[in-house]
Parts: C-alpha cells; sequence; structure tokens
C-alpha cells in the first residue's frame, strides 16, 4: 500500500504542505508554517498508556466515593453514581437510571477497555480486523465527552442550589474523581494514534520501530 | 509498477526541517498515572484505615432504623452509620451492624451506652423533637473503660446522664419507689439540684436502690449526715397528732420528686444505748455517723417518708420496753407516740398477742421504743439537769425506783374522733407494786387500766342499773297504775253518783258566786252599809 510513511513523505497538519523525510527521522518542522510534525504521534503507546492507567486508578473512588453531598433539615447524604442510579430505578424513573447509568458507569468502563485492548493488539502487532478496530477508536472519541454529563448535572446543582440550612449541595471527593476519568480519557483517546493500528497491517516488518515508540 | 507511479510524484518535495527528540516529554507523562495512583492508594488508605471497629447494637424494634442513613451520634456529632439492619437468630430482637468512625473507636468499650432517640414526651419535658423530620438517631454515651465489646443492647430509655456533667452518684435505700422514676428531680432548698438516674431492686427484693446524680456545685451540701425525703405527691398523715398534709412543690406533686437538707446543728450523742438487751436500731437514721463532712461518691442513704421523720434528732439512747394490755388495743398501731405526760419520749414499734398456755388469759403485748434522752430532767431544788446514767447498772436502779414510785403505761385516747389511741406514761402511786423482772427481755412495764377504760366501765354500770330499773318499773308500777287509771275512769263516768254531785255542788258554787256578787257591788256603791246597814228601800 502506498502510505507517507513507506514514502518518506509527511504532510503538515496546520498547512497540508506535503514535505520529504528522513527514512529514520520521526520529528520534524514544517518549513512552510513551522509547526511541529510528526511521521506518527512520538510516544504514542506510552502516553496512552500512562494514562489509561491513572484513568484505572481513579476510575475506582470516582465510583466508590460520594459525588454528590445532599444538606438538607434533614440530614446530609451522600450519593454515589451507582447509589444515584439505584435510587432512580427504586424511584420509578428507569429511563433516567439507564440514561445515569450508560454515560457514567458504562461509557467509562467500555472506554477505558476499549483503549486498553487497542494498545494490547497495536503492541502484539496484531493484524485482527483494523477496521473494526478503527471504528472502535472512532466511538471511542466522539463518545468520550458525553460522560461529564454526571459532571454537568452536579457542579450545575452545586451552583444553584445553595439555600443555606435549608438544602445545599456540594460535590464529593468521587465526583472530582469521576472527572478526572473523563479528561485522561479523552486525552488518552486523543494521544492514541490510530495509524499504528494499519501500519503493522501495511508492512508488518518495515514499521517495527515506529510502533514500539 | 508502484515504483514506477511513486517516484516522479514526490521527488521534488521539498524536505522537512528534521527536529531533535524531546527525551524528556517522553517520560513526564507517567507522573499523571503515579499521582492517580498516590491519590488512589491514600483515599483507600483512608476508606480502609480510616474506619472504626463494626459493632452491632441490638434494638426492641427496628423502627425507623435505615440501613445506610441512621446515623449514629455523639453529641449530636456523627460517629458511624447504620450498615445493615437484621433480626437476632431468635427473631426477638433488631440487630443493627454498625461502622464507626475511625476518631470513635473508643466508643466500643463495655461501659458505652447506645439507645434510639425519637420524639419523647415526658412530665419533665419534650426531647428529640428534631427527629420528627429526619427520622430517629442512635445516641450514645461514651463509656470510659478498657474493656472493649462489640456487641451492645439499646437502653430502653435514653439515660439522663452522658459522662462528662460534673457531680456526683449517691444511693438512696427506699421500701418502695414510690412515685420516683428516671428523671425525678431532687430538690435542694426547692431548687432543683439533679435527678433520679437509675432504680433497681436489690437481689432480695427487699429494698429499691434509687441512685441519684446531684450535679456540681450543689454535690456539695450532701455530707454525712444529710437526709434525704420524698418530696413527691400529697403526703397526707391522719396521726394521734392529728391531721397533716405536705408538699414539697407543685411540680413535686405532679412529677414526684426527693429532697434533701442537712440538719443545722448536730448534738455530739452520748455513747448508745448499753442495757441488757442487744442494740436496737429503731430508726436508720442511726446509722448515719454524726460527723458532718462531704459524703463519698456513691454513699448510701435512707429515704424518709417525709421531712418531719427526716429531720427529727436521732436518738442515740434507745430502750426497748413491752407493756402487757389486757384490754383491747384498738386504735393503736405501729408508730403511735409515747407519752410521758405530753412529752413524747417513744414510739409504739410492734402490737402483739400472747396467751398463757395454762389460764388462756390473753394479752396484747405492745413492744415501745423509750428514747430517755428526748426528756431532760431538773432537780426542782438546785435546777441543774439531772444526767441520764451511763451505767447498765445506775439505769435499772433508777428505773426500779421509778416503777416503785408507780411508773405505769396506760392506753389513752389521742382523738376520741378518730379512735386513735396512744401510751401514756405516769405515775400512778395507788396502782398494784410489782417487781421488775431484769432477766426477761425486754423489760416489762406494767399497764394502768386507761382512762377510757374507767369511762367504759362506769357506763356499763349504769347502764345496767338502768336496765334493772326498767325491769323493776314494769313489773310492779305498772300494773297499779293501770288499777289507779281504771278506777278514775270509773268515777269520771257520766252517770256516776259523783258527777251528779258534782254539778249540783258546782251549781251551789255559781249560786254562791253570784250572791258575792252581790254584796261586792253593794258594798262598792254603799260602803256605809257595812256599818249602818243596808238603806230602807224607802230612803232611795
Amino acid at each position: 500500500m502506498l502510505t507517507g510513511i513507506s514514502q518518506n513523505i509527511i504532510g503538515c497538519e496546520t498547512c497540508g504542505l506535503a514535505q520529504s523525510t528522513l527514512p529514520i527521522q520521526l520529528h520534524y518542522k514544517c518549513t512552510r508554517c513551522g509547526s511541529s510534525m510528526h511521521i506518527r504521534k512520538p510516544n504514542s503507546i506510552e502516553r496512552t498508556w500512562a494514562l489509561v492507567i491513572a484513568s484505572y486508578v481513579l476510575i475506582i473512588p470516582a465510583n466508590l466515593m460520594p459525588v454528590m453531598a445532599t444538606g438538607s433539615l434533614f440530614g446530609t447524604e451522600k450519593d454515589t453514581i451507582f447509589g444515584g442510579v439505584l435510587f432512580l430505578w427504586d424511584s420509578g424513573s428507569q429511563i433516567l437510571a439507564i440514561i445515569l447509568f450508560t454515560a457514567s458507569i458504562l461509557i467509562p468502563f467500555s472506554k477505558l477497555f476499549s483503549l486498553t485492548f487497542l494498545l494490547i493488539s497495536v503492541q502484539q502487532r496484531s493484524t485482527w480486523k483494523p477496521r473494526v478496530r478503527a471504528k472502535l477508536y472512532r466511538m471511542v472519541e466522539t463518545i468520550g465527552r458525553w460522560s461529564m454529563i454526571d459532571i454537568y448535572v452536579a457542579t450545575m446543582l452545586t451552583a444553584l442550589v445553595q439555600f443555606g440550612n435549608l438544602m445545599s449541595i456540594r460535590a464529593g471527593t468521587g465526583a472530582i474523581a469521576f472527572a478526572t476519568v473523563v479528561v485522561l480519557t479523552i486525552f488518552a483517546a486523543k494521544s492514541f494514534d490510530p495509524r499504528l493500528i494499519w501500519d503493522v497491517v501495511d508492512s508488518p516488518e518495515n514499521n517495527k520501530e515506529i510502533s514500539k515508540e | 509498477m508502484t515504483d514506477k507511479l511513486q517516484e516522479p510524484n514526490f521527488s521534488g518535495l521539498p524536505s522537512a526541517v528534521a527536529q531533535a527528540k524531546h527525551r524528556w516529554s517522553a517520560r513526564v507523562i507517567w507522573i499523571i498515572p503515579i499521582v492517580a495512583i498516590t491519590i488512589g492508594i491514600s483515599l483507600m488508605y483512608k476508606a480502609v484505615v480510616d474506619h472504626g471497629p463494626t459493632i452491632t447494637i441490638a434494638f426492641a424494634s427496628g423502627d425507623g432504623i435505615i440501613a445506610g442513613k441512621t446515623n449514629v451520634k455523639y453529641k449530636e456529632v456523627n460517629i458511624g452509620v447504620v450498615k445493615s439492619v437484621g433480626l437476632s437468630e431468635d427473631h426477638k430482637q433488631v440487630i443493627a451492624t454498625i461502622q464507626l468512625d475511625k476518631n470513635a473507636e473508643d466508643f466500643a468499650n463495655e461501659k458505652t451506652r447506645f439507645w434510639i432517640v425519637r420524639p419523647r414526651i415526658t412530665a419533665s419535658g419534650v426531647s428529640g423533637l428534631g427527629t420528627l423530620l429526619d427520622g430517629p438517631f442512635i445516641g450514645s454515651d461514651l463509656g470510659l473503660s478498657s474493656a472493649k465489646k462489640t456487641d451492645f443492647v439499646a437502653l430502653d430509655v435514653p439515660p439522663i446522664l452522658t459522662a462528662g456533667i460534673p457531680g456526683r452518684e449517691f444511693i438512696i435505700k427506699s421500701a418502695s419507689l414510690g412515685s420516683h422514676s428516671i428523671g425525678t428531680p431532687v430538690y435542694f432548698r426547692r431548687l432543683i439540684v439533679g435527678q433520679v438516674v437509675a432504680f433497681e431492686l436489690d437481689k432480695e427484693g427487699q429494698s429499691i436502690a434509687i441512685r441519684v446524680f446531684i450535679n456540681a456545685p450543689y454535690d456539695q451540701y450532701v455530707t454525712n449526715n444529710t437526709r434525704f425525703w420524698n418530696a413527691s405527691g400529697v403526703d397526707i398523715t391522719l396521726g394521734a397528732s392529728g391531721f397533716q398534709l405536705q408538699t414539697e412543690s407543685l411540680v413535686a406533686v405532679l412529677a414526684g420528686g426527693i429532697a434533701f437538707e442537712t440538719p443545722q446543728t448536730i448534738e455530739e450523742q452520748g455513747t448508745l444505748a448499753s442495757m441488757s438487751q442487744e442494740p436496737v436500731m429503731p430508726a436508720p437514721s442511726n446509722r448515719i455517723p454524726p460527723v458532718s463532712e462531704r459524703a463519698q461518691v456513691d454513699m448510701v442513704f435512707p429515704l424518709f417518708q417525709n421531712r418531719t421523720l427526716a429531720m427529727k434528732q436521732p436518738d442515740s439512747v434507745v430502750h426497748r420496753y413491752v407493756i402487757n394490755f389486757k384490754q383491747s388495743v384498738r386504735g393503736l398501731s405501729a408508730g403511735a407516740p409515747v407519752e410521758f405526760r405530753g412529752v413524747n419520749i417513744g414510739e409504739v414499734v410492734s402490737i402483739g398477742t400472747a396467751v398463757d398456755p395454762k389460764t388462756f388469759e390473753f394479752v396484747q403485748p405492745v413492744e415501745i421504743y423509750l428514747y430517755p434522752e428526748r426528756i431532760q430532767v431538773r432537780s426542782t431544788i438546785t435546777g441543774v439537769v439531772m444526767p441520764y446514767p451511763k451505767t447498765k447498772g445506775e439505769q435499772l436502779k433508777l428505773l426500779k425506783m421509778y416503777i416503785d414510785k408507780g411508773l405505769r403505761a396506760q392506753l389513752r385516747a389521742a382523738s376520741l374522733l378518730t379512735g386513735q389511741q396512744y401510751v401514756g406514761i405516769d405515775f400512778f402511786p395507788n396502782s398494784p407494786k410489782y417487781d421488775l423482772n431484769i432477766t426477761k427481755l425486754p423489760l416489762e412495764l406494767q399497764s394502768v387500766p386507761g382512762a377510757f377504760d374507767d369511762f367504759e366501765q362506769s357506763l356499763a354500770s349504769t347502764i345496767k342499773s338502768t336496765d334493772k330499773l326498767v325491769k323493776k318499773l314494769e313489773a310492779e308500777v305498772i300494773p297499779e297504775l293501770n288499777q289507779a287509771l281504771k278506777n278514775v275512769s270509773a268515777v269520771t263516768a257520766s252517770d256516776s253518783p259523783m258527777q251528779t254531785d258534782i254539778r249540783d255542788s258546782l251549781r251551789e258554787i255559781t249560786k254562791a258566786a253570784g250572791s258575792m256578787k252581790t254584796l261586792t257591788d253593794m258594798l262598792d256603791q254603799q260602803p256605809q252599809s257595812l256599818i249602818f246597814g243596808k238603806p230602807a228601800e224607802s230612803a232611795k
């Protein structure tokens, strides 16, 4: 297949100018606009791994710690994400419960698992269904931000519901952890270079060094 | 083929400027997971290590206890939360499993008490209203014990006192609980200074130990000589001395109460009774040491029925006597006074019945306590108080001398209205002599018939003679009277000769009266006729 890397050609992402490259060198500067250029995203796998691992660590407190502390005349109530899902389900709002579950539990976890799968498959130089993996990557990138719904709700309520003793809502430790997880997974998805999936498919022998980076 | 296509197309491209690889930037990304792991571990550590012990509390009912929601509070601060609620194995109790906070670790000791806080309305107030809105919580009181405990049984009612309130606890022994209950106020000069915190029946079931807590600084007024008495309710006494009504305050009347006071002056009492009998302790007041110093914690005090009894001076010399009454002792009761010419010198302890197995003669032995120190005997000549002899021999000698002089006991009516009686001690010089039997205990004091007995006897004899008189009248006088009446009626019959005679005589008397009238008229008009005679008709 004809690819930029096989022909030692790189296109500037900013100005679109195609330029010739050296065979081993990975980092360049655009001769026209001066933007940084990389044949592949530098340290893509390492970076993605780091962010994914950090997300794995933080997703535990995000789900175990309370995301919202509702203080009212009748005492303080702390709710975890899953507690909120259960509450919505029990109180009859099954649809809302499903939405919350999907956005706050299913998506973050599946995103993490998907990224892990993509990383491992690339590292293993797998040639298994690259189209499917590419689609998976696109999905991960697209839906990532929707997990922030929960955080938006919590921050909005925290800002709006402040009636002193009568009622006040505070964001809990879980909310911070959860927001961090969402942000980290977005960055992880960004730092992953989907071209690595295809490099192996193209010429497994040639691109060994690049995919290792 | 492919090479042919590619080569000419890309040969003329400008070459990109090669850049050095930033070596450090590749590694710096690992700071993020390291920070995340650090945070995660610290959170996990907090979650795992920061938890205090898990305890269980048994409740009679699980009303309002919700897992994950019901808090355990100490001084209105959360120290734990109910994790789960379930039934005990025998299904008799509700077991709540509680996760205590790390800083509440020391609550899991054997002295700590737990109870459920719900709205309560009692005579002394309303509490726990806040729980109406947000449901009950579990109250706790930190106990000071090093012995660990994880399984608790909740108290039925919240304790009155929680640890840390300054003050001291004392124990009051009472024959019955009366109207006291937990929370009953304790008064000192009508000021509420403490509360009843607990009560329990002693093992023998003979008395009730009431624990009272006196708040600081009032606890300093509880001395070894302090008397506690029952201030609850209305105390109506109908005794030989009349009708008495005592109350502490209206609140005490309604809600009950205990009052205490320390007698002002404590006279140093002489040696205890040393007569030839076992030491007699009639009133528990004797057990209080006559030293007025601050009472120790958990000191036991007796509970008196009322203030009068409580504040009575303790009698250190007590003599026990028995009086065998041959007549009815109706109206005499244990506690009735023993008086010497109106001075109260003792009290009746018990009333019994004894029989002589040979003669079947019944007597009512009445045991009395005499407090000889209550009367100070002064010499009529010198005016000096004659001290009560201290040795047994002298006391007996004095008693014998008094008995020879006629010292006797007598049942007397205290009030004719109520029929109450008391024992009067007095000298009856004419009463038959007797020798005091000093070997038989208690010593016997002989009785003389009471004044009321004399009255009764004379009344009986009067009734008897009246009866006799009536009988005699019936037997002898009435027949004669009948005869006489018959004669009278015979005489007064309308056809009797006497009747005609009487009528004739009356007629004659009328005539005579008429003549007398004429005579007096004439004399009135012509008084001279008395001397000169009747004037001639012609002269007229």
